[in-house]
């Protein structure tokens, strides 16, 4: 379903230096596969992700999704790829502070052609999956850094989306709520099919998953099991 | 789809009140003083059009040294009056390019209590040459008017078709009324024929009653209308060469030296307010870069949402075009208010005639000057809203930490 091959992405910074922070990087993963990539921060591992959600155009190298090659789209096609089979939960607060919780979950019915009606009651249980139901119209900055989070998460599935492109999504949660969270991301894989590709510097999220990855100064490689 | 995005407009809009009301108010000011500005050209306009076409000919014929008078008569419509000979009416007649002629007397009442209405321009005009009067009765007299009829310009609103009016003790009854024209000179005026100054005539001075002042066998103008194959200005030329001591105004020409006139009074206004237009497209534009820029997350955020290019840049666009909608209706309000308000003492400092516009021009008015306060808020945000839509979504997300 996501094939990636020879991606690679060179910054140039204002000084004209450049740094690689994808660098070679080739896989490829079944529909429904549970994956983590671990890596110290700068080693690539969100720069990887926005290439394959085609948030930001690779140097070199393809990505495929269910044999598209997606830098080949259109602009519009590949935003329509975004609305339709894909989410992404971020690694920094992503909400939009002018829209309440419920509007922020609906956010992708915005812009496709799903009718925003149609996907209310969806958000309000996902909201409540998340433990937020009673915030349903607070704004975000009435929210902690961890509700604010979880309001995310819901998000992430309002579109029932095929792959979800999780960039460290229990970075400001508790155990806990951790626990939850991997959870909740289990019974979709389960229950729905949904691809996760899930970056993080849990070691505990890691072993969770069915495939770790480790990303290092830009190349990634499969972590063996440890014996 | 557009529901969608003026929703999610609108939700920005709402919750960024000061910024939301800084641009409404750059807006407001533009679209006060347009609407005030245009509202009041298109009134003098208005007026000078209706009134010239009232007057309905193309020269108008006055004796030499009445022609600062007479144009001012026209204009401002302050009561004058000049006389010429009665013989030049045949002589002007017999000019080439003069197709039709109609002599004009003019009267001015008596203060004395001698009238119903003292100082009032009487206009005595000849039945069976007028082509300037009658085409212009709000309800069509299917008669000759009689001699002891007049027929009045709008302005006199105290009197209606049927009342009597007494002039030098002679009672006239109100057989028609003029349609309003913004120019005093016809609006203030009572017209009657010359059977009716005849009438005056034959009881002013006598007895306890006040002289009317107004010599034997003579006459104040001579409207003239020209052969189509002769321009006006030609004519005029005939006339002045060949009759002397008249003037012959070319009424095309004192439009166009009034509309100068409006437009040297108000060039400062009218510079005025290009400079605040352009001060208004420069801060909504500043001001929607800025909101760009401090909201290249939540763009980033969109697209990764799956909004396209097309939505972000409708997005910023539909920002622009509500608030300078909201802007330009409360900028028509105003300056509508202020007009109203001031209305009089505009329009009498500036002198000038002028017909405060219909319900249906105003209207017009009104939709120029919203789509145009509309214009201005998408025009202001074209830029940032195009740099909007073509941010790299990655660039931008990342752009906004
Ligand atoms: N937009 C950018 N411009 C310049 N350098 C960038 C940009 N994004 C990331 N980098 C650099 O690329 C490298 C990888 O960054 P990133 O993908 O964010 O790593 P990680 O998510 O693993 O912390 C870092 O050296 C970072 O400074
Ligand atoms: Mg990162």
């Amino acid at each position: 379903m996501i094939e990636v091959e020879h991606l690679q992405k060179i910054y140039t910074l204002e000084g004209g230096e450049k740094v690689t922070a994808v660098d070679d990087v080739s896989f490829a993963i079944e529909r429904g596969a549970f994956l983590s990539i671990l890596g110290h921060s700068g080693s690539g591992k969100t720069t990887l992700l926005n290439l394959i959600g085609g948030l930001t155009r690779p140097n070199g190298g393809t990505v495929r999704i269910d044999g598209q090659d997606i830098w080949q789209l259109a602009d519009d096609e590949l935003s329509r790829l975004r609305n339709e089979k894909m989410n992404f939960i971020f690694q920094f607060a992503s909400l939009i502070p002018t829209l309440n919780v419920i509007d922020n979950v609906l956010l992708p019915s915005a812009f496709g052609s799903a009718k925003r009606r149609d996907l209310v009651e969806r958000a309000r249980e996902l909201l409540a999956m998340m433990n937020m139901a009673e915030k349903e119209h607070a704004y975000p900055a009435q929210l902690s850094g961890g509700q604010q989070r979880r309001v995310a998460i819901a998000r992430a599935f309002i579109n029932d989306p095929a792959i979800v492109l999780a960039d460290e999504p229990t970075g400001d949660l508790d155990e806990e709520t951790e626990q939850e969270v991997i959870d909740l991301f289990r019974k979709f894989n389960r229950e729905r099919q949904t691809t996760f590709l899930i970056v993080t510097h849990s070691s505990d999220l890691a072993a969770q998953t069915d495939r770790q990855f480790r990303m290092t100064a830009g190349r990634l490689a499969p972590v063996e099991p440890s014996t | 789809m557009e529901l969608k995005i003026l929703r999610l407009a609108n939700q920005n809009l709402k919750r960024k009140k000061f910024r939301s009301l800084a641009i409404i108010l750059a807006v407001l000011v533009v679209a006060a003083t347009l609407f005030s500005i245009t509202t009041i050209m298109d009134s003098v306009e208005q007026s000078l059009e209706r009134g010239t076409a009232r007057l309905g000919a193309d020269l108008m014929v006055v004796p030499r040294e009445a022609e600062t008078e007479a144009k001012s008569a026209l204009l401002a419509g302050k009561p004058s009056t000049f006389y010429m000979d009665a013989d030049l009416f045949d002589k002007v007649q017999a000019i080439r390019g003069v197709r039709a002629a109609s002599p004009q007397t003019f009267l001015t009442t008596s203060s004395y209590s001698c009238c119903d209405v003292s100082g009032m321009l009487l206009i005595a005009f000849d039945q069976k040459r007028d082509f300037t009067i009658k085409p212009w009765l709000t309800t069509t007299l299917q008669r000759p008017l009689k001699p002891d009829e007049v027929i009045m310009g709008r302005a006199l609103t105290a009197y209606m078709v049927g009342s009597v009016l007494t002039f030098y003790k002679t009672p006239f009854t109100v057989a028609g009324m003029l349609e309003e024209t913004g120019m005093d000179f016809i609006d203030n005026s009572v017209f009657m024929t010359y059977e009716g100054v005849d009438r005056i005539l034959a009881r002013a001075g006598k007895g306890n009653v006040a002289a009317a002042d107004l010599p034997p066998d003579k006459i104040s103008t001579i409207l003239v209308q020209v052969d189509p194959e002769y321009a006006p200005s030609r004519v005029a030329l005939f006339i002045e060469a060949e009759i002397d001591g008249v003037k012959a105004i070319v009424t095309d020409r004192i439009i166009a030296s009034v509309r100068k006139q409006l437009f040297v009074l108000l060039r400062s206004i009218l510079s005025v307010s290009v400079i605040l237009w352009v001060m208004a497209l420069l801060l909504i534009g500043v001001v929607f870069s800025m909101i760009v820029n401090e909201r290249r997350r939540e763009i980033g955020i969109f697209r990764a949402m799956g909004a396209r290019r097309g939505h972000v840049f409708r997005l910023i666009i539909l920002e622009a075009t509500v608030l300078s909608f909201i802007g330009g209706i409360l900028g028509v309000a105003v300056g509508g208010g202020v007009l109203a308000m001031f209305r009089d003492a505009i329009y009498a400092s500036l002198d000038i005639p002028h017909l405060w516009p219909s319900t249906g021009r105003l209207a017009l008015l009104v939709g120029v000057c919203l789509v145009l306060s509309v214009l201005t808020g998408m025009i202001a945000a074209l830029l940032p809203a195009l740099r909007a839509a073509f941010l790299e979504p990655y660039e931008a997300i990342r752009g906004g930490e």
